[in-house]
């Protein structure tokens, strides 16, 4: 999934687009696992390091959504077809703030917890790993706001402080893998048939 | 005995009774609703003369955080906001003041000694002083986290109390013939705050219920005026050798000109100010005892260790003369303020020129230029651990000083976490200045 939005910001739109057809083409419904399924939530403005992604599901995790910069945050609203260009573009930064809130702007339109809680159920994510990096203001202003509700929803979820250079592998499957722990011995493992992505 | 431990500081006398009245503020703000006074929460920019017309209540939030640090008492705030979520790189100005809003918050609800909160005496001491805001008004030129720190208050009580945001630009000076005070950047970025709190005003009536007194205004506006214009004097008086007062003296009673109620008394204040710094210029007294160097101030101030870090310079016979925080904030340009024309003009101009809201060219030549006027030998840079906002310029401004044959020095402090300031490295790289500074002069 990153690799699939990375490239779509840099390589030509229509090129992408005809390669990404191919990949969703390919795409099969596969049997649901036990992997925990997880949301992951946060980096607003880079990609997390792809080891960094590995290293969560080496733990036994399947990350089954996000919204990060590089991932569903980049593509979770279209811009609109029709009228002056430069405006839809304008118009798509809008829109995208009211649809998936994102804390380096003030606006009450829709509120970032309620967005995550939502989505969360909807894709049966069994907890959420907050992204944060280091020295990010608006995501440490706002981070408690996210906890406070994950809290009431009972939503296991963990904190991990990034950095853009260097990643303390062990130091991430250690606490990732305490909250795969807790997790397990909260909810029963499902054995019914989804499809995963 | 470290070189700290000597008291070689003179500070100013007058600024012990500024004390009073600082402490007589508090006072006042905390029994605000016993008075049945409707109660702001602010940040940033001086709107008090605003909110003093509309006949509320004003709590300014980095005051009040700077205020705890300054007293030793912002640790139960920050760990409040820790077992909220805030995390230790946070502006500490921010979590302090959110701690407390936290406290304070579940305190109004009725659950201030839940499990995991601090524990009740302190939560005394702090939350229970602190008001609960019966509206928010944010104006914060040059940092974003100032910009959505009134935000996440309006977050944490619940989304219940009114918030109005007045944008404030930066002021980038990309263009030939923009910078401190001209071009086209300066004027419209004036009009548009400007604009914006001429619809401050019925917002604010909106919450009192009440006419904005107009007149009262524009008399608060013209204390502010003549205060600043007194501080403005004092100030530049400390250009004498020795130093008649110091940065200290100008942080010891900043708070009286940037949120004290406008009025006689301010004024009286600042005279007194000003003829205290006029006598000991005539009688040749310093604000250090010997003075042998003198340097600027660059960086927020390291609250948790005023008195500590104020010793140590004057131990050293360094007298700290000037700084970017104390001389480029807080009213410095009373000139633009017309009590009888546009005097809301006046009071967004005087708003819009935080020390953090210039390009950092502009920045450079503003503490060069203090630099020349007070014939510093170096400058001190406060490296402001959780404040990136005064800190970014930094590096580029120390080069340009360097450039101009200044002694540079970097320390690690914060504004109101004192975990981040480590004495021993001050201590010497101080040492290793004034080392400098005496080889340079040995050659001259
Ligand atoms: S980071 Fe600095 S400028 Fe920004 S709100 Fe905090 S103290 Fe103010």
């Amino acid at each position: 999934m990153q690799a699939l939005v990375k490239s779509s910001m840099v390589m030509d739109k229509e090129e992408h687009s005809a390669l990404l057809r191919q990949v969703v083409d390919g795409l099969a419904e596969v049997p649901r696992d036990d992997r925990v399924r997880l949301h992951l939530s946060g980096h607003l403005c880079h990609a997390p390091r792809p080891e960094l992604l590995a290293a969560i599901e080496e733990c036994g995790a399947i990350v089954v959504d996000d919204d990060l910069f590089t991932g569903t945050r980049y593509i979770t609203t279209d811009v609109p077809e029709g009228g002056d260009p430069v405006e839809a573009l304008a118009q798509r930064y809008l829109d995208r703030d009211a649809t998936l809130p994102c804390p380096t702007r003030v606006k009450h339109e829709s509120d970032w917890e309620d967005e995550l809680v939502r989505v969360v159920e909807a894709s049966g994510a069994q907890g959420v790993i907050v992204l944060m990096v280091r020295f990010c203001e608006p995501h440490m202003l706002y981070y408690p706001e996210l906890r406070k509700r994950l809290n009431e929803q009972g939503i296991p979820h963990l904190l991990l402080e990034t950095e853009h250079e260097g990643l303390p592998v062990e130091t991430v499957q250690t606490r990732v893998e305490a909250l795969l722990e807790r997790i397990h011995r909260s909810t029963p493992p499902h054995r019914t048939l989804e499809v995963t992505r | 005995m470290t070189a700290a431990a000597t008291d070689k500081l003179n500070r100013l006398a007058i600024n012990k009774a500024g004390g009073k009245m600082v402490a007589d503020y508090w006072e006042d703000v905390f029994l605000a609703r016993e008075r049945g006074q409707k109660v702001v929460w602010y940040n940033g920019s001086a709107l008090n003369p605003i909110f003093q017309a509309a006949g509320m209540a004003w709590c300014h939030g980095e005051a009040f955080s700077a205020r705890l640090a300054a007293q030793h008492l912002e640790g139960p705030a920050q760990l409040a906001g820790s077992e909220y979520g805030y995390v230790g790189e946070l502006c500490s100005y921010a979590r302090t003041h959110l701690g407390a809003a936290v406290l304070s918050q579940k305190r109004s609800a009725g659950s201030a000694n839940g499990p995991g909160m601090v524990g009740l005496p302190e939560q005394e001491e702090l939350a229970s002083r602190l008001p609960t805001p019966d509206v928010f008004v944010n104006a914060y030129a040059g940092c974003s986290t100032g910009q959505q720190w009134d935000d996440i208050s309006f977050r944490v009580f619940g989304k219940d109390v009114p918030i109005f945001n007045v944008s404030m630009p930066f002021f980038w000076s990309n263009h030939p013939g923009e910078g401190y005070m001209v071009g086209e950047e300066w004027e419209r970025s004036s009009h548009y705050v400007a604009d914006q709190l001429r619809e401050l005003v019925p917002f604010l009536e909106s919450i009192t219920g009440k006419p904005f007194d107009w007149d009262a205004y524009r008399q608060n506006m013209a204390y502010i005026k003549k205060a600043s214009e007194l501080r403005q004097e004092a100030m530049k008086l400390c250009r004498h050798l020795p130093a008649p007062a110091t940065f200290w003296d100008w942080i010891g009673n900043v708070a009286h000109i940037n949120f004290l109620p406008a009025n006689q008394d301010l004024v009286d204040f600042y005279t007194a100010v000003l003829a205290e710094v006029k006598q000991r210029v005539a009688d040749g007294v310093g604000s250090v005892t010997s003075e042998r160097y003198r340097v600027y101030f660059d960086g927020f101030m390291n609250w948790n260790h005023l008195g500590l870090l104020s010793r140590k310079f004057a131990a050293h016979d360094v007298a700290v003369v000037a700084g970017r925080y104390t001389h480029h904030a807080f009213w410095q340009e009373p000139q633009l303020i017309d009590p009888e024309g546009d005097v809301l003009l006046g009071q967004a101009q005087n708003n819009l020129l935080c020390p953090m809201n210039h390009s950092t060219k502009t920045i450079e030549e503003l503490v060069l230029r203090d630099c020349d006027f007070y014939n510093v030998d170096g400058i001190v840079f406060h490296s402001t651990r959780t404040c990136r906002a005064f800190t970014n310029p930094q590096r580029i401004v120390a080069k340009g000083a360097q450039e101009k044959g200044l002694a540079t020095l970097f320390f690690e402090g914060d504004i109101a976490d004192a975990s981040f300031y480590k004495d021993e490295v001050l201590e010497s790289r101080l040492e290793a200045m004034l080392e400098g500074i005496d080889v340079r002069r040995a050659r001259v």
